[in-house]
C-alpha cells in the first residue's frame, strides 16, 4: 500500500504504522466477538451433560471426553455415515450449481432472446415463494417420479439452476465485465460458446468460487429438504444426525451432540478456508489489458 | 462501444446505450442452449409446485384429505379476520426494515477493511465468516439465551455501571430487536460477495486515478462505489427477499413459537405454524402468495431505482 | 440394499462404505419378492430408547428371515414435519410413533388405522394402564398401542427445600398451599431465584386445575368442560403468584419452553419446582447434580374436598398406517415388542420409559435406575385412586394457552380477557 501513495501528501507514511496496529487491534476485537460463541461449543462439547446449563462458564470445571467417542459411535449409526452422505451430496451441488448457474447467467447477462426480463423477473419469483409453501406439492411430485428416500431431490435441482440467487450474482459480476473483451474475440471469430468458456468463465472466479463456497456450506447445513426426502437413516446428513441426539422429553445426549457439531464445523471451516485464498490469489491477471 | 447494443437486463428499453433500430441481434438458439438447464428445471420442478400452490390457497387443504374449493375465503380471512396476521406483518417489516441496511452497513465496511491487503487477511476473513456457518444451529439458540437472557452476560456488563437490564431475549419489548442483532451478527455471505466484487475492479483503474493525484476518498467515491453497485444492488435484493422470508432465527430461538406473546412471530413462522401445527395448508398457501405479492412490489421498485444508482461494466459510459 | 441395521457397529459402517448404501443413494430401495419390507417412523426418546428400538426389531428380523424393518427416527419436532409431508404424499410409514395430542387429528382425517380388530387377539391390554387405553382411544375405536405411561407431576429439587429450611408439602394439598410454599421459597432463596415456574400456559395442570373445581377442560364428548370465568380464575391464580413473586415476572419465564428441559429454571438453576410429565423425569435429572424428586399436583381448594384427580395416559404410543399393505405384520411386530418375553426385555430395558402394562411396570421396578423407580412408584398412587382419564384436545393448544398466558403476564390483557382469547380461538377447532 505505500508504494502506491500518491505524492504530495506528506505526512502519510508516519501515521501509517499506528493506523495499522489500531485497524489490527479492531479487527482482532472484532474476531473476539465473532468466535466467543464457538470457544463456548468447543468447551461445552468437553463438558458432563449436567454442567453444561448449570454452570455456562467458559473452563469446563468437569471434563467428560467420552462425548466425542460416544457421539461418534451414535445410538443408530456410526456418524462417519452422516458425515460422508453430507460431503456426497455438497460436492455435488458446487458442481451442479458452478455449472448450470454460470451458462444461464452468461445467456442473461450477455445474450439477448425473445422474453428476457419476463423469464428474469420469473427466475426471482421462484425463489420470493417460501420453502413452507411448495414443499408438500414438490415432495408429491417426486413421490411421483420415484425419487423419494435418494439423494436425487436433493442433487438433480442443482444441475437444473433451481437456486436463482446463484445465477443473479453472476449476472451481477458478468455484467460488471467491459464488453470490449467479448467483442475483441468476436472480431477473432469466437462465437458465444467460446466467449463464455475462454473469456467469461475465467474472469468470473470470484464469483466461481463464491458459489462455490456457498453451494457447500448451505447444502451441507441444510435441514428441511434431506428430512422430508431422506427417509432411510443411512442415508441422513449430518443435520439429521444431529437431531438424533435431541430427546422429545427424554435424556437428550447434549455433549455428544455438542461434540459432533463441533465436528461438523472442522470441514467447513476448512472448505471455507482454503476457497477464500483462492478469492486472493486466482484473480491477478484479471482486467483490462491496454 | 456505441455499435454493441446495450443489454437492459433491468435498464429500461431506452437504456444508457443508444439502441440500433431496426436490426434485431436476437439470439433466440444459442441463448436457449444456455438456458437449458434452467428451463429444464423450470418446466419439470419448479413450475408444477408453484401452480399447485396457487390452485391450494382457494381451497381448504389439511393434508391429508384431498383440496375442498373455498375460492377466496383463506384471503378474506387472511385480511380481515386474523389479528396475529397483522401482527405477524408487524414483526416482519420491523425486522426488514433493520436489519436489511443495518447488515448490508456492516458486510461492507468490514470488506473494505480486509481488501486492504493486511496481514493475515485469511485469519480474519475465517474468523469473520464464522457465525455465518454456525447458521441455524441448537448452539446458537443457547449462546443467544446466555448472552441476553436476564441473568447473561450482556447485564452483567451493563450492573458494571448500575444498569439493572431485562432479559432482552424473552421481553416482548426487545425480544425482536435480539434477532436483529443475531442477523447483523452472521454478516459473513454478504462479506464474501462484497469482497469477491471488490477483487473484480481493476487494479488498473486505481492506477490511473492515482496518476490523477487522487487519494484513498477520492478513490473510493470515484472507483471503487460505482463499479461495487451491481453487487451492492445484488446484496441488497437479496437480504430483502431473505429477510421478508426469514424464518429460522425466531424458530430456533422462541422454539417455534414467535413468543414470548407473539413478539418473534416471523411471517413464514406463522405460516409454518397454520401449515404444519393446525394443518391449514389452504390458508398457508394463501399467506405465501400474499408474501409473494409484497416481495415481487419491494423488489420491484428496488429495480426501478436501480437504474438511477448502479452502474453495469458493460454500458457505454 | 444392504440391511444396514442388521449388522452392529463398524461392520455396519464398512457395509455401508463399501456400497451396499451406495446403489440406495441413487435407486429407491426396493427388497426381494419374498421380502416384506416394513419402515417404522419414530421419534428419538432418549438415546437408549434409540438403541433398545434398532435391538429389538433386529431380534424380529432374525426371528423372521423374510421381513425388514427400516427404522427412520429423527427428533419430535422434525418427525411430525416429516409425517406430515409424507402422509400427504401419500408415503407415510408402515407403523409409526404418535403423540396422543395428534392422534385424533390422524385418526379423524384417516391416516391412522383402527386397531380394534386386533384386540384382545393378539394384542391383549388387559393388563394395561386404563388412562393410555383412553388416550389412545378417538370416537370410540382404539387407534394406538401405548408404549409408555406418562401422567403430570412436579419435579422438585429437594436441595432447595433444604437449603431453605422448608419442608416439602404433603402429597394431598391444595392450590393455595402451593402457592405459599412458592412465595416462601422466593423469599429464602431469591434475588433471582424463584420457588415454582410459571405453568398457565400449560395444559395439563390447567385440566387438573379445572377439575379441583369440579370442571374440566374438555367433556368425553369433545366440548369445553368449563364455563369462562372457571378459566379466568386459572389466569388470576398465576397472576397473583407474579405479584407475589412465587414465580418468575414473564420476561424470565419466557427464556423456558415447555418441552426442553434444557431450558428451565429448574435446570438452569433459577427454580425450586417445575410442573411437567413423568417422562421429563430423567431429562431433568440428567442436566441437574441435586436430587429431584415427583411430587403430585394440588388436588383441591381451601375449604374444598380434596380428590385424587391426576391421570396417567399414553406418551409415546404406535400407529399403524391406513394404507399399508403389511397391517398383519405390524400387528405382530407390536406383539412381539410388547408381550414376548425376549421382545419386552429388550425394548423396555433401560430405555428410559415406563411400560404401559403393569407386568412391565412390576419388572422396571425390580431392575430399572433410581429415576426408573421414582416413576414407577409414583404412578402406582395414582392407579389406587384412578382419576377419569384425560381426553383428546385440539391442535395448537398449547400455543393458545401459552398466549394468553403470557399477554396475562405482560399486561396486555386481564384473566378474564386471557380467557376470553383462549375459548375464541379453541372453539372452531372442537
Amino acid at each position: 500500500m505505500t508504494a502506491t501513495l500518491p505524492a504530495g501528501s506528506p505526512g502519510r507514511r508516519i501515521i501509517l504504522r499506528p493506523r495499522r496496529i489500531l485497524m489490527h487491534l479492531a479487527l482482532c476485537a472484532g474476531a473476539f466477538l465473532m468466535i466467543y460463541p464457538l470457544l463456548w461449543l468447543f468447551s461445552s462439547s468437553l463438558k458432563p451433560s449436567n454442567l453444561i446449563f448449570a454452570d455456562p462458564g467458559l473452563w469446563p470445571s468437569k471434563l467428560r471426553l467420552e462425548n466425542y467417542p460416544d457421539g461418534w459411535r451414535g445410538a443408530a449409526l456410526p456418524f462417519s455415515v452422516f458425515f460422508t452422505n453430507s460431503f456426497i451430496v455438497s460436492t455435488l451441488a458446487v458442481i451442479g450449481n458452478a455449472l448450470s448457474c454460470s451458462m444461464v447467467a452468461y445467456a442473461f447477462a450477455r445474450l439477448d432472446f425473445a422474453f428476457k426480463r419476463t423469464l428474469f423477473a420469473l427466475m426471482l419469483m421462484t425463489i420470493m415463494l417460501p420453502l413452507h409453501a411448495t414443499l408438500i406439492p414438490q415432495y408429491i411430485l417426486f413421490q411421483k417420479i420415484g425419487w423419494v428416500n435418494t439423494f436425487l431431490p436433493i442433487v438433480v435441482p442443482k444441475f437444473l439452476a433451481v437456486d436463482a440467487f446463484f445465477i443473479f450474482l453472476m449476472v451481477q459480476f458478468i455484467r460488471s465485465i467491459p464488453r470490449d473483451l467479448d467483442e475483441a474475440a468476436r472480431i477473432d471469430g469466437a462465437g458465444p460458446i467460446r466467449i463464455y468458456w475462454s473469456i467469461i468463465l475465467p474472469l468470473l472466479t470470484p464469483a466461481l468460487v463464491t458459489t462455490a463456497v456457498f453451494s457447500f456450506l448451505w447444502t451441507y447445513e441444510d435441514f428441511l429438504t434431506p428430512l422430508v426426502y431422506l427417509s432411510s437413516m443411512d442415508l441422513y446428513t449430518v443435520p439429521q444426525g444431529l437431531r438424533l441426539f435431541m430427546a422429545s422429553t427424554g435424556v437428550s445426549a447434549w455433549g455428544p451432540m455438542l461434540a459432533m457439531s463441533v465436528l461438523s464445523l472442522v470441514p467447513l471451516f476448512i472448505v471455507f478456508f482454503v476457497f477464500q485464498r483462492r478469492l486472493i490469489d486466482g484473480i491477478a491477471s484479471s482486467g483490462l489489458k491496454g | 462501444m456505441a455499435s454493441v447494443k446495450a443489454n437492459p437486463v433491468f435498464a429500461p428499453p431506452l437504456g444508457r446505450g443508444r439502441k440500433r433500430s431496426g436490426v434485431s441481434t436476437r439470439q433466440n438458439g444459442v441463448a436457449f442452449l444456455f438456458l437449458a438447464p434452467w428451463v429444464c428445471g423450470i418446466l419439470v420442478l419448479t413450475l408444477g409446485p408453484i401452480l399447485a400452490s396457487l390452485y391450494l390457497s382457494l381451497t381448504n387443504y389439511d393434508l391429508f384429505t384431498a383440496p375442498v374449493w373455498a375460492g377466496l375465503a383463506n384471503y378474506q380471512r387472511l385480511f380481515f379476520e386474523d389479528a396475529r396476521y397483522y401482527q405477524a406483518l408487524k414483526v416482519t417489516f420491523t425486522y426488514v426494515a433493520l436489519s436489511v441496511p443495518l447488515k448490508l452497513a456492516f458486510a461492507l465496511g468490514v470488506a473494505l477493511v480486509l481488501n486492504r491487503g493486511l496481514s493475515g487477511l485469511g485469519f480474519y476473513r475465517s474468523v469473520y465468516y464464522l457465525p455465518s456457518l454456525l447458521g441455524g444451529s441448537v448452539a446458537i439458540a443457547i449462546m443467544w439465551r446466555q448472552l441476553f437472557a436476564y441473568d447473561g452476560i450482556v447485564n452483567e456488563f451493563l450492573l458494571q455501571f448500575g444498569i439493572d437490564g431485562p432479559s432482552w431475549i424473552s421481553n416482548p419489548v426487545y425480544a425482536l430487536y435480539t434477532l436483529v442483532t443475531l442477523s447483523i451478527w452472521q454478516f459473513g455471505s454478504p462479506m464474501v460477495i462484497f469482497l469477491a466484487g471488490l477483487k473484480q475492479i481493476p487494479q488498473e483503474l486505481y492506477d490511473a486515478a492515482a496518476v490523477d493525484g487522487a487519494g484513498p476518498w477520492r478513490k473510493f467515491l470515484n472507483v471503487t462505489l460505482p463499479l461495487l453497485t451491481p453487487i451492492i444492488f445484488f446484496n441488497f435484493v437479496m437480504q430483502l427477499i431473505n429477510s421478508f422470508q426469514a424464518f429460522t432465527p425466531s424458530f430456533i430461538i422462541s422454539n417455534g413459537t414467535g413468543g414470548p406473546a407473539d413478539s418473534t412471530l416471523f411471517y413464514t413462522l406463522y405460516l409454518y405454524e397454520q401449515g404444519f401445527t393446525n394443518f391449514q395448508m389452504g390458508y398457508a398457501s394463501a399467506m405465501a402468495w400474499v408474501l409473494v405479492a409484497i416481495i415481487g412490489t419491494t423488489t420491484g421498485l428496488a429495480f426501478m431505482s436501480a437504474r438511477y444508482w448502479v452502474h453495469y461494466g458493460d454500458e457505454s459510459r | 440394499m444392504a440391511k444396514a441395521i442388521s449388522r452392529r457397529g463398524l461392520g455396519r459402517a464398512a457395509v455401508l462404505l463399501a456400497g451396499g448404501a451406495m446403489m440406495s443413494r441413487w435407486i429407491p430401495s426396493a427388497s426381494a419378492q419374498d421380502q416384506a419390507r416394513i419402515r417404522f417412523g419414530g421419534f428419538v426418546e432418549s438415546q437408549e430408547q434409540l438403541k433398545q428400538t434398532i435391538a429389538v426389531l433386529e431380534a424380529y428380523m432374525a426371528q423372521n428371515p423374510g421381513v425388514e424393518i427400516v427404522p427412520e427416527f429423527t427428533s419430535f419436532s422434525a418427525f411430525t414435519d416429516k409425517l406430515a409431508t409424507e402422509a400427504a404424499g401419500g408415503n407415510a410409514p408402515d407403523m409409526f410413533s404418535v403423540n396422543v395430542d395428534l392422534l385424533a387429528e390422524y385418526a379423524q382425517r384417516g391416516v391412522v388405522t383402527s386397531l380394534d380388530e386386533y384386540v384382545p387377539d393378539p394384542i391383549n391390554l388387559a393388563d394395561y394402564a386404563d388412562g393410555g387405553i383412553k388416550a389412545s382411544t378417538f370416537d370410540g375405536q382404539l387407534y394406538a398401542i401405548p408404549n409408555d405411561a406418562i401422567a403430570p407431576a412436579i419435579i422438585t429439587n429437594l436441595a432447595s427445600f433444604q437449603e431453605a429450611g422448608i419442608e416439602l408439602p404433603p402429597p394431598m394439598f391444595t392450590w393455595e398451599a402451593l402457592a405459599d410454599v412458592a412465595v416462601q421459597l422466593t423469599e429464602a432463596l431469591g434475588p433471582r431465584f424463584w420457588g415454582l415456574e410459571d405453568a398457565g400456559g400449560n395444559y395439563i395442570p390447567c385440566d387438573i386445575f379445572l377439575r379441583s373445581m369440579g370442571k374440566s377442560m374438555f367433556t368425553p364428548d369433545h366440548q369445553f368442560g368449563f364455563e369462562p370465568e372457571d378459566l379466568a380464575r386459572w389466569y388470576a391464580y398465576w397472576q397473583d403468584l407474579r405479584d407475589r413473586g412465587g414465580v418468575p415476572p414473564g420476561d424470565v419465564q419466557a427464556l423456558a419452553s415447555s418441552d426442553d428441559p434444557s431450558t428451565s429454571g429448574l435446570v438452569n438453576g433459577r427454580a425450586a419446582m417445575n410442573i411437567t410429565l413423568t417422562d421429563s423425569f430423567a431429562g431433568f435429572q440428567a442436566l441437574v447434580s441435586d436430587e429431584l424428586v415427583l411430587h403430585l399436583l394440588p388436588n383441591g381448594f381451601e375449604g374444598g374436598d380434596m380428590k385424587q384427580h391426576h391421570y396417567s395416559y399414553a406418551g409415546n404410543s404406535t400407529a399403524v398406517w391406513s394404507q399399508s399393505p403389511h397391517k398383519d405384520r405390524i400387528i405382530d411386530i407390536i406383539r412381539f415388542m410388547h408381550f414376548d418375553p425376549k421382545g419386552i426385555e429388550l425394548y423396555y430395558r433401560q430405555s428410559g420409559m415406563v411400560p404401559a402394562s403393569s407386568a412391565g411396570r412390576e419388572a422396571l421396578a425390580k431392575e430399572g435406575s433410581e429415576a426408573d423407580r421414582k416413576i414407577v412408584d409414583y404412578l402406582e398412587v395414582l392407579q389406587k385412586d384412578p382419576a377419569p382419564p384425560r381426553y383428546p384436545g385440539v391442535t395448537g393448544m398449547s400455543g393458545m394457552l401459552r398466549r394468553a398466558n403470557e399477554g396475562v403476564a405482560f399486561g396486555q390483557l386481564t384473566p378474564m380477557q386471557a380467557a376470553e382469547q383462549f375459548i375464541s380461538e379453541a372453539k372452531p377447532r372442537l
